[in-house]
């Protein structure tokens, strides 16, 4: 069905954030006393620099719907027990996430500077060697200069690790073949790539990149941040600091959890407990499609994102909180408790 | 490496029919079919898709209010004001 489709869209994504951001490359530099305004210069000089700023700016959102919905799909019809494509696939999440953590700090804005402080520093949670460890990181004793050179360099060279890890993604697919929407296997029943998926997929790059282009120049900023337009200052503290949306259910995890340690690994096994997932399948059933019960829960799971990712953006005061604290618990009940729970009984 | 077209699975007693695309409508009952089946799948999944979501949107507006009641001042505190 069509859910099938994010796969490819991703690597239209890629490539996109590649063009875009080999592009920008060639006007930026890297350095705590340009990057702001070398930014600026991209945007208002370089011919179409807005576009291909804007681009590179919103497809990092684009990236992070179609993975999202390209795991949602994985959940929901049970393609998690191609267990090596699964995993590789959650591998790819956490280089996508660094890669858009250090590219955010790289236009050096108030929340770029801030952003990388705070998540910089939950390093400092490691026992024994954590603040020798941050300190290694931003290669000084602050976020300065030093992070700010070898960030951009992480960013160009995580996106091509990314690459890499797609083909491997890929590789392993192939052993199988694709999921389908009925769970069955499918191995006497094949169509031909051309006409039908090609097609299919040339469909939904039009689709999403008609998305991408209708955000870029008819709502640029509607989901960045305003401190941004503001040149990073280790003097000045911005009242509500935020990562980017696609972060904020993470961080709403972060910060439920009173203890510095326990928030971090509340955020790493947020992500990490997707890898648990096929351990856990409990069903005879391969997917959602016929299990109703798993299903309720399935869109519990995605209402409750929906709150942490709000909380996420929220100050920390009643009843934010609770709220917070108590979507914590639900996100990792569900996977961990409730939907095994779901398929036994269904069973 | 993986598995190859000609080698994915045997499959026996299976008889398939068609009918050439010049001797049938491209897409017959699109309207009288359609909608009434679109129903039919609404039916089928309001009730596990809405209520988290039902529940999700009553736990926003409700945390907003009581956040909103949490920043009001009490005028009873400022009445010997001058």
């Amino acid at each position: 069905s069509g859910v099938w489709n994010f796969g490819s869209l991703l690597g239209l994504c890629l490539i996109t954030q590649i063009l875009t951001g080999v592009f920008l490359g060639m006007d930026y530099t890297s350095d705590i006393s340009t990057g702001f305004s070398s930014v600026t210069h991209i945007w208002r000089d370089v011919n179409y620099g807005w576009l291909i700023r804007n681009l590179h700016g919103n497809g990092a959102s684009f990236f992070f719907i179609c993975i999202y919905m390209d795991i949602g799909r994985g959940l929901y019809y049970g393609s998690y027990l191609y267990k090596e494509t699964w995993n590789i696939g959650v591998v790819l999440l956490l280089l996508v996430m660094m890669t858009a953590f250090v590219g955010y700090v790289v236009p050096w804005g108030q929340m770029s500077f801030w952003g990388g402080t705070v998540i910089t520093n939950l390093l400092s949670g490691v026992p024994y060697m954590g603040d020798t460890l941050v300190q290694w990181i931003w290669g000084g004793f602050s976020v300065d200069n030093g992070t700010l050179t070898r960030f951009f360099g992480f960013h160009f060279l995580l996106a091509f690790v990314i690459g890499g890890g797609t083909v491997v993604h890929l590789l392993f697919l192939h052993e199988t073949g694709s999921n389908n929407p009925g769970g069955v296997n499918s191995d006497g029943d094949k169509i031909s790539f051309h006409p039908y998926f090609s097609y299919k997929d040339l469909l939904g790059f039009v689709i999403m990149l008609l998305g991408l282009t209708s955000l870029g120049v008819f709502s640029p900023n509607l989901v960045g941040d305003p401190e941004n337009f503001t040149p990073g200052n280790p003097l000045v503290t911005p009242p509500h600091i935020q990562p980017e949306w696609y972060f904020l259910f993470g961080y709403g995890i972060l910060r439920s959890i009173p203890n510095k340690v326990g928030g971090v690994l509340g955020l790493v096994f947020s992500i990490l407990v997707l890898m648990v997932v096929a351990i856990l399948h409990t069903s005879k059933q391969r997917g959602l499609t016929f299990r109703p019960v798993t299903q309720f829960l399935f869109w519990t799971l995605v209402g409750d994102m929906i709150i942490l990712t709000w909380i996420g953006g929220m100050p920390v005061e009643h009843p934010y909180i609770i709220i917070g604290q108590i979507g914590s618990v639900l996100y990792f009940g569900l996977f961990l408790v409730l939907v095994p729970l779901g398929g036994w009984v269904e069973n | 490496m993986g598995r190859h077209f000609g080698d994915l699975a045997k499959i026996r007693h299976v008889i398939t029919y068609s009918i050439s695309p010049f001797e049938q409508r491209a897409f017959p009952n699109y309207f009288s079919k359609g909608i009434p089946n679109v129903w039919r799948r609404f039916k089928s999944s309001v009730f596990k898709v809405a209520p988290p979501m039902i529940l999700m949107y009553l736990t926003y507006t409700w945390g907003n209010h009581v956040h909103e009641q949490g920043k009001r001042k009490n005028p009873a505190d400022y009445e010997k004001d001058q």
